[in-house]
């Protein structure tokens, strides 16, 4: 005998189809401004598509693995599984703070990195590398950079250092 | 064709005008065009001098010899983008954190198929003997962010490279 405690599931459309028939004209165009609004703001929140971009760089990573060593015609070691499993985490945590970055790439160290573009002449590289290192590297289009190690600072620290970098801060003025 | 090993002199001095080729693929620049740090590797310096960061020497090739089989360990790299640096602009010396100074310097280090090839070595300043001296990552790093942005593209016959930017 079946048991009625529990609903059956019940298919969208059809709660779509019995809310549009018990619907008022108020109601129903509540309905129609909320969806819109749902809609715009996917669509232009930049905050969401950076997100969706940054989580399309993670699952990309996974891309890096099947890299051989050579890969740049001079001899560098392809990632290690270890180092894009750090990365991924490095990823997420700047999704997290919403900075994006430009791409990622295998790094000549070995290991993986993460790039950015920021304002005038301001540039990071974030890596992960096959020896366990990970650090962000700070620097400009004149030659300055900042080496700040990743895992034995604070990373709210770190981020908001990457972040004002990226924003402009010249390398001189920030703090050593 | 590149010049073999046998075919060049590895005592013959670095001109300070003499230009160090190196090749990236076009994904190593970004959107800009600019030669990216992490294309270039130091972790090497821990091995031994002769995996420091690699690079071609003009006086013995030219630059479309950067982008042969023979100089990039048997990958085809033709499509590759050739960029250089004058060797008096190499930065030096490099001061870590520490205050401990490194010097650094081109070394010829020919390779049979390809005699051009050359590293750009490290060692601690002032040591005459210019043994090998590992330095420390913010070096290191320095001295990947000042080598990046001294790199220049090169035209090359059949690459498109914008000439404002280019040495030669």
């Amino acid at each position: 005998m079946p048991s009625y405690a529990v609903s059956p599931p019940q298919q969208r459309m059809s709660i779509a189809d019995t809310l549009r028939r018990t619907a008022t004209p108020g109601s129903n165009s509540f309905y129609l401004r909320e969806a819109e609004r749902a809609y715009r703001s996917r669509t232009f929140s930049q905050f969401h598509t950076n997100r969706i971009f940054v989580y399309g760089l993670i699952s990309g990573l996974n891309q890096l693995m099947s890299l051989q060593s050579n890969w740049n015609s001079y001899g560098s070691a392809a990632p290690s599984p270890e180092s894009i499993i750090a990365a991924k985490h490095m990823l997420e945590s700047l999704a997290g703070e919403a900075l994006t970055p430009d791409n990622v790439r295998p790094s000549a160290e070995g290991g993986v990195a993460i790039i950015f573009s920021g304002a005038g002449k301001n540039r990071a590289i974030v890596e992960s590398l096959n020896d366990n290192e990970q650090f962000i590297m700070l620097y400009d289009l004149d030659g300055s950079s900042r080496t700040i190690d990743w895992a034995q600072n604070d990373e709210t620290e770190l981020l908001s250092i990457l972040r004002n970098h990226l924003q402009g801060v010249p390398l001189a003025a920030a703090p050593r | 064709m590149p010049l073999r090993q046998d075919e060049v002199d590895d005592q013959r001095a670095f001109d300070p005008a003499e230009l160090l080729y190196r090749r990236v693929s076009r994904e190593g620049l970004n959107a800009n065009g600019e030669f990216l740090p992490s294309e270039l590797n130091t972790i090497s310096f821990n091995e031994g001098i002769d995996s420091a960061p690699s690079v071609l020497r003009s006086l013995f090739c030219e630059p479309e010899d950067v982008i042969a089989a023979e100089c990039a360990n048997g990958k085809d790299v033709s499509n590759w983008r050739v960029f250089a640096l004058v060797v008096n602009d190499l930065p030096s010396p490099i001061v870590a954190g520490d205050g401990k100074s490194f010097d650094v310097f081109p070394l010829h280090r020919p390779l049979p198929m390809c005699g051009a090839h050359s590293v750009i070595a490290s060692c601690a300043t002032g040591d005459l003997t210019r043994a090998y001296a590992p330095p420390p990552r913010s070096v290191r790093n320095a001295l990947r962010a000042k080598l990046a942005s001294l790199l220049k593209p090169i035209e090359i016959a059949g690459q498109n490279v914008a000439a404002s930017e280019s040495i030669a």
